[in-house]
């Protein structure tokens, strides 16, 4: 199924948690330093990203510090 | 002379943001040349192919400061709910920087969502320092919703203009006593923030001023001295304007050529 990772498109497999595809992303070093998430634009708690299965189309930001005024 | 934001003590007036500066090692020693205690900073979404967000991070963490995340790029009061959630959990703070813009000309936060904003990241145990218009009505009204912090604009974001409006920004001092004032946006020049700190403003965030001065550590030092002295005159009390000359030369015993004949 497809789901999207800070607007890019990507195919996994069906009942894989938040966690799993975080873990692939990282491994793929596309996630440097610290991030906090949201699904389908709602803040998911680092505590909860093993057990948030992922439905086909849903929408993963990954945000990072950057500098700000 | 000591102040709070939020029951956190601070002896330094200015609020300094981490954008813009030519490099992550100006920004630390502007930052540093300031004496700021506190330092804004964002989230944005991570680009697999440039990591400067990581390297400005990296910066901002060894200079030890006390954090104020913004909602920088929030339309709505769901963007920063998300956003401010996200904030808490990277930065390990209560306090965030509200910001929700309502009109993508001059960034003016949008009063409404503004309001419903503050009020949800509040019963959610946020500290909320609200960026507003200087409308005097909306600043009550976040005051009255438990910000304890107002961060009226002194003209749009980046613009440098300096207080646009002095006689609002008075007048939401005047109206507002026990409030934490901090003029926010639109400085350009230190006398901007001296100005704002003899009306006694409790200090003053800026960002942009520093940051793309042509010497941005000399800058920050200038910012400090001026709100220094605005801070100081404001203590010491303003002589009152009048509309007459008054001689500030006694005239007991002026020279012997002054005196009729």
């Amino acid at each position: 199924m497809n789901i999207s990772i800070n607007a890019q498109e990507f195919q996994i497999k069906e009942s894989i948690s938040l966690a799993d595809v975080l873990i692939d992303y990282s491994l793929k070093k596309h996630i440097k330093g610290s991030f906090a998430v949201a699904l389908n634009s709602k803040f998911i708690a680092k505590g909860h990203y093993a057990k948030t299965i992922l439905n086909a189309g849903d929408k993963i930001d990954i945000m990072s510090p950057i500098a700000g005024g | 002379m000591t102040w709070s934001i939020y029951e956190e003590e601070l002896t330094n007036r200015l609020l300094i943001g981490s954008a813009l500066y030519p490099s992550p090692e100006v920004m630390s020693k502007a930052v540093q040349a300031s004496g700021s205690q506190v330092i804004t900073l964002s989230l944005k979404r991570q680009n697999p192919s440039e990591h400067s967000g990581a390297q400005i991070w990296q910066h901002i963490q060894k200079l030890g400061l006390k954090l104020l995340p913004n909602t920088a790029g929030c339309k709505t009061a769901d963007e920063v709910f998300t956003l401010a959630q996200m904030s808490r959990e990277i930065f390990a703070t209560d306090w965030i920087k509200l910001e929700v813009i309502g009109d993508d000309y001059n960034l003016q936060p949008d009063p409404i969502e503004l309001l419903k904003s503050a009020e949800q990241l509040i019963a959610e145990g946020f500290k909320v320092l609200p960026y507003c218009t200087d409308d005097l009505v909306i600043c009550q009204r976040l005051y009255d919703l438990g910000c304890e912090v107002i961060m009226p604009w002194a003209s749009p974001i980046g613009t440098g203009k300096g207080l646009m409006n002095p006689y609002n920004l008075e007048t939401i001092r005047m109206r507002l006593p026990d409030a934490t004032l901090i003029l926010d946006a639109g400085i350009g020049k230190p006398s901007d923030a001296c100005i704002a700190m003899e009306m006694g403003y409790d200090g003053v965030l800026l960002n942009s001023a520093v940051a793309l001065a042509d010497d941005p550590v000399l800058m920050a030092r200038a910012f400090a001295n001026a709100i220094e002295a605005g801070s100081q005159g404001y203590l010491a009390g303003i002589m009152p304007q009048r509309q007459t000359a008054h001689a500030s030369t006694p005239t007991l015993g002026t020279p012997f050529w002054h005196e009729q004949v």
